[in-house]
């Protein structure tokens, strides 16, 4: 048997249990590691130079053509390194984790920013003096009123405007394309430069004729496209009708574009190569020629693969700068290059293992440059490489292979932030598979996260996408769901603060703080006489400001289409190549715009309060409720104690709290799915957050759950309040599960805290899948799991209110940490450290 | 699981009002018996070890206690509870505050002052274990505990015959302290029966636990006859049982028990009941030992398996 058949017939010989407490990267590996993190992050000034420069040269031409130049001008241009310890070479910049700046996104609020870069609270760079003379001198003033901030802002209507301003929901992707999304690797990989080429000359080959153009040839599957999907070409402007050829002669620049820069890295590697000693000299010279090969050709083996995979991925960051380019199933992608190396014996486990890491290495040196508000939202870099592993085949077999436990096992090994490390689990996911999963979450890094088929791909099919594509699903940055190769989500449009309409609500429709009217003018809370009445009055409001956001995001999402087309990344996502039209314009066969209601766990646990204290038990008059809340509860601690520990908490499995949380995240739900974007596709809705419920929560007044004024919402998605959860983990699985979560195709994000002793053990490893099996059963998309840290664990004791649901489990026994006193708890802090040493 | 078997409405509805006192139930409880369990803790237990983790199972009648962590002092009154609360821990004295602070409990507005124990029915109880059903399988279910199940017969046989209908798996933590009848009746309704055994000597048994232990090793024994399902548990306590000598004398006994057992947990002591000594304002009696290294546990442990035994630590 050779190596590739004996993993198959056990998957698991690629991490084995005895293997998952060892950290073992290869030295290579380590070093690497050591390099990227003792980089300094600073500020690359190139892409902006010769984007400046690329322009210039190209006004007057339609964009398509300007934004492919642009990229052939910086594959051209742009300096490249090949760091000494490298094997798979290329970045986007110069040195890695450099902050991009893409002018034509905006300029105004880096100029702002230029000087506190390297001082600011959070995601700090630094910048040398001659780049902010750079900038400031030759890059910000040609931009002044050509960036896509400055005409998105001249573009979105008043009422948006001042709802945006009122905190009702915010734009995203005003000031930088949008990336999020999934590209096609598998094609990438399988046609190379060369085959996209040839596709490209066929299509346009038929607008040669006289005639008009023949039918593209059919599709692999042939099927009829799902017509909900289709923009209208009159929507679109700049695509489409007669914009082909456009289309066709960009992407050719594109494709040019990408065999420069891929060669570029061949001729360096090869001058590096004279110089070098053995057996430095004899790793360029391999270098060289597998850039040379893959500068034109499809990848051969897995070393091509993984190098022809990061390739794609330097381009589209080169070309887009943006968040969330994400590879998907990377598990079922390079498989097939795995298996022919293992065979033949080119390759051995331990040697293609290293091999993965130094492709998981290069995921960690794209950082994105966000503005300080941004960065509040997103804080950290995330750039969102997400990487999904198992789940089910197109056909709807389960799709595990060695190569999701090589990932896993990475993962393992190297434990960084990127790539964002995801598994899909359904009914039939092999409990090796979970076990190992949950042995990697254990090590605390909150990956792999899990997303759950059972109800992600119902909810996707749900919205008009064939079945076989919704059991290929794949995770785009943190938590959204698209589809590789196939659809422009546009997952990030919106994130609109049901918390914030609550709070206008209850005040009718007045921010309380400033008496300004921000929504519809209806009944205050002591001027309604039911809790029905209340929630009429909220509904309205919401409908209002699901309008608006909805009016907001088709302006950004024109602009875009206006401003970014994007040549290079219309050609790896599939029907652009073959309608003609670029992925912003509606090119691709999927799609559609995400917005993210936020956060049901407040809007339930204030609803519960309202219907229990003041209309049911009266013990709080409606009058006393507003006055405290304007308050900020001051002086009325006692009230707002009342209010956390004396109504019931979404949370805890307790269905007085529960329907409203089921009522208001399906209603928010209901309120969008009735759009359709300017691409043709619907509108869908999330409920996650990532970070943003930090100032998102600063936006919100007091609110009748007990959280005072500018304190964070609750975290997640779906998770409950901080600390609210007192019951079991069980229960707040149950508890989100009332929602109709297959209405929330676009992503949920739900976050669950435990102590490091339940991951103790192979038997309790056991017992975490159990809850797993659960999670799966309950229909729940998402889940990520946090083992807490002993910092988590000091916090616990200095605000024992916000981590009141940690459960410490002892056969028999039952206890919460936030109750045992003092020296057990520091008993277990210090466990916890030394485990964690 | 245990059958499975329908029970006719009348029947069911008979079974649903009868009541118990109980003081907590513990979902996604993970060391009580197989798979992803649901707790019962029954409130009342013939027993009175000095190492127990859950004091308030003790006594059977609800009880007042004062959880210095949840306070917020929140001004409602003179004092704080927690300050009056621990000034003068004899009973007689808490009985005198009785009413004081069963007017504080109903006033409370953070949870400090909370009633241990309350009264609940049999279907009430079964419809809170039923919300977990989607995590009961791979031998998940239901496990009564406490304090004595066994003590409340009516209720457990009811909790129990409710669950066997509905087709959840069913176990019991006993300390085997009765006459064997009044586990017999429970006994068709079992799955698995987890039967504490915490040392082989009669007068240490006796001087430790307040009873002696001829009845618990009865009744053992009548179970092992029956091969009913059982898993053994041994709380490993310092200056009592953790010692070499003990736990072979203990697994001699186990062994001799003609191998119908073959399963021990053996728990390891842990002082985690101490703030809820302080709560109920009782002293904390199992001063002055120093818990057990994971080393001790293990060898401890090893001992029992170098007999044939299988062992888990932890449960
Ligand atoms: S009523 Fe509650 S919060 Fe107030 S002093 Fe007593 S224990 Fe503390």
């Amino acid at each position: 048997m050779n190596q590739w058949d004996e993993l198959r017939a056990n998957p698991t010989l690629a991490f084995p249990p005895e293997s998952w407490s060892e950290v073992c990267p290869d030295a290579r590996t380590a070093e690497i590691r050591r390099r990227l993190r003792e980089t300094p992050r600073q500020i690359d000034v190139e892409r902006a130079r010769y984007t400046t420069r690329s322009y210039q040269c190209t006004e007057g031409q339609p964009m398509p053509i300007r934004r492919a130049t642009m990229l052939l001008d910086l594959a051209g241009q742009m300096s490249i390194t090949i760091h000494d310890d490298e094997l798979i070479v290329g970045n986007r910049s110069l040195l890695p984790r450099m902050g991009v700046i893409a002018p034509e996104g905006a300029v105004e609020w880096i100029d702002r920013e230029l000087d506190i870069l390297p001082t600011r609270p959070q995601d700090r760079f630094q910048v040398a003096p001659e780049v902010v003379r750079e900038l400031r001198e030759e890059v910000f003033p040609y931009w002044r009123g050509r960036t896509l901030e400055e005409a998105v802002a001249g573009r979105v209507p008043a009422a948006v405007a001042a709802a945006v301003a009122g905190k009702a929901f915010s734009l995203n992707q005003t000031d930088h394309a949008q990336g999020h999304i999934l590209p096609d690797v598998p094609t990438w990989l399988r046609l190379g430069i060369g085959g996209l080429r040839a596709q490209v000359a066929a299509a346009r080959a038929r607008f040669d004729e006289p005639n008009p153009p023949t039918p593209f040839p059919a599709r692999e599957g042939g099927d009829e496209l799902p017509s909900p999907h289709r923009a209208c070409p009159e929507l679109v402007e700049g695509g489409g009708a007669g914009g082909e050829v456009i289309f066709y002669d960009a992407a050719l620049i594109a494709l040019d574009a990408a065999a420069t820069l891929i060669r570029r890295y061949a001729d360096l590697a090869e001058q590096m190569a004279v110089d070098a000693v053995p057996p430095r000299r004899a790793e360029l010279q391999e270098i060289a020629g597998v850039c040379r090969w893959l500068a034109e050709n499809p990848a051969r083996d897995f070393r091509e693969a993984l190098q022809a995979t990061w390739f794609l991925f330097v381009l589209l960051q080169i070309e887009s700068n943006a968040s969330s380019f994400s590879p998907g199933r990377l598990d079922q992608y390079l498989l097939p290059y795995l298996a022919t190396d293992l065979s033949s014996g080119a390759l051995t486990l331990p040697a293609a293992q290293a091999w993965l890491e130094y492709l998981w290495l290069k995921f960690n040196e794209v950082v994105l440059l966000r503005s300080s508000a941004s960065a509040r939202y997103f804080a950290g870099f995330p750039i969102g490489f997400n990487v999904v592993l198992g789940g089910q085949l197109a056909d709807g077999k389960d799709a595990t292979n060695p190569l999701s436990y090589m990932c896993l096992r990475a993962q393992a090994d190297l434990g960084l932030t990127q790539p964002n490390l995801s598994i899909r689990i359904h009914r039939d996911s092999p409990q090796d598979f979970l076990r190992a999963a949950a042995a990697v979450i254990s090590r605390g890094s909150g990956m792999p996260q899990v997303f759950n088929d059972e109800v992600i791909i119902p909810g996707q099919i749900r919205r008009g996408i064939v079945p076989q594509d919704a059991r290929n699903y794949a995770v785009v940055g943190c938590v959204e769901l698209s589809n590789p190769g196939l659809a422009l989500g546009w997952s990030d449009a919106s994130m609109f603060n049901m918390v914030r309409i609550l709070e206008l609500t209850l005040f009718g429709g007045a921010d309380p703080g400033t008496g300004v009217q921000i929504g519809l003018p209806t009944p205050r809370l002591d001027q309604v006489g039911s809790l029905a009445e209340l929630e009429a009055a909220y509904d309205a409001q919401m409908a209002h400001f699901v309008a608006l956001m909805v009016k907001g995001c088709d302006v950004v999402d024109a602009m875009h289409a206006e401003m970014l087309s994007s040549p290079f990344l219309s050609l790896v996502i599939q029907d652009c190549i073959e309608r003609g039209m670029d992925v912003t314009a509606g090119g691709a066969r999927y799609n559609f715009s995400g917005v993210q209601g936020v956060q049901v766990a407040n809007v339930a646990d204030s609803l519960a309060a309202i219907e229990q204290a003041v209309f049911e038990e009266h013990w709080l008059s409606a009058g006393e409720l507003l006055a405290a809340l304007q308050a900020n509860f001051a002086g009325r601690e006692l009230l707002r104690q009342r209010l956390i520990n004396r109504v019931p908490k979404y949370g805890n499995d307790d269905d007085r709290v529960d329907r409203f949380a089921r009522r208001w995240g399906d209603r928010y739900s209901k309120l969008v799915e009735p759009y359709r974007n300017r691409r043709g596709g619907p509108y869908q809705p999330g409920f996650y957050t990532v970070s943003a419920h930090v100032p998102m929560g600063a936006d919100v007044g007091a609110t009748p759950d007990g959280r005072r004024a500018g304190e964070p919402l609750a975290d997640g998605g779906l998770s409950p309040s901080a600390g609210r959860d007192r019951r079991s983990a069980t229960a707040v699985l149950r508890s989100v599960s009332k929602l109709n979560l297959e209405l929330a195709s676009n992503g949920t994000l739900l976050n669950m805290k435990f102590l490091p002793a339940f991951f103790t053990g192979m038997a309790a490893l056991d017992k975490f899948v159990l809850l797993l099996r659960g999670f799966c059963r309950l229909k729940i998309p998402h889940v990520q799991f946090n083992v807490v840290s002993a910092e988590t664990l000091r916090q616990a004791q200095v605000c024992p209110e916000d981590y009141r649901g940690l459960v410490v489990r002892v056969a028999g026994y039952s206890a919460y940490f936030t109750e045992l006193d003092r020296e057990l708890q520091n008993e277990i802090i210090s466990r916890t450290a030394f485990a964690e040493a | 699981m245990n059958g499975c078997f329908e029970l006719a409405t009348s029947e069911r509805l008979r079974l649903e009002r009868v009541e118990g006192t109980i003081f907590d139930i513990q979902r996604y409880s993970l060391h009580d018996g197989p798979g992803l369990r649901t707790n019962v803790f029954f409130k009342g237990c013939p027993l009175r070890c000095g190492w127990c983790s859950n004091p308030e199972s003790q006594q059977r009648p609800p009880e007042l206690a004062v959880f210095a962590s949840q306070c917020i002092r929140c001004g409602q009154w003179g004092d704080a509870c927690p300050d009056g609360w621990h000034a003068q821990p004899d009973e007689h004295w808490k009985q005198n505050a009785r009413a004081e602070y069963a007017r504080r409990a109903a006033l409370c507005p953070a949870g400090g002052v909370r009633w241990i124990g309350e009264r609940r029915t049999a279907g009430d109880v079964l419809a809170e274990v039923k919300r977990d059903a989607v995590f009961y399988e791979d031998g998940g279910g239901m496990t009564l505990t406490g304090g004595e199940p066994v003590l409340q017969g009516d209720f457990a046989e009811a909790l129990l015959r409710l669950a066997c209908a509905e087709c959840i798996h069913t176990a019991i933590e006993t300390c085997g302290h009765y006459p064997w009848p009044a586990l017999e009746r429970l006994l068709p309704h079992l799955d698995v029966v987890l039967f504490d055994v915490k040392h082989v000597d009669n007068a240490t048994h006796r001087a430790h636990t307040g009873v002696g232990n001829e009845l618990i090793l009865a009744n053992l024994r009548r179970l092992a006859a029956r091969s009913a399902p059982v898993i053994i548990r041994v709380p490993l306590i310092p200056g009592f049982n953790a010692t070499v000598e003990q736990i072979l004398a203990l697994g001699e006994m186990l062994v001799g028990l003609d191998g119908a057992i073959t399963r021990v947990d053996v728990l390891p002591y842990h002082t985690l009941a101490r703030a809820k000594y302080a709560a109920l304002a009782r002293p904390y009696p199992w001063q002055g030992q120093a818990g057990l290294s994971d080393e001790e546990v293990e060898s401890l442990a090893g001992e029992l398996r170098g007999m044939g035994l299988t062992v888990t630590v932890g449960g």
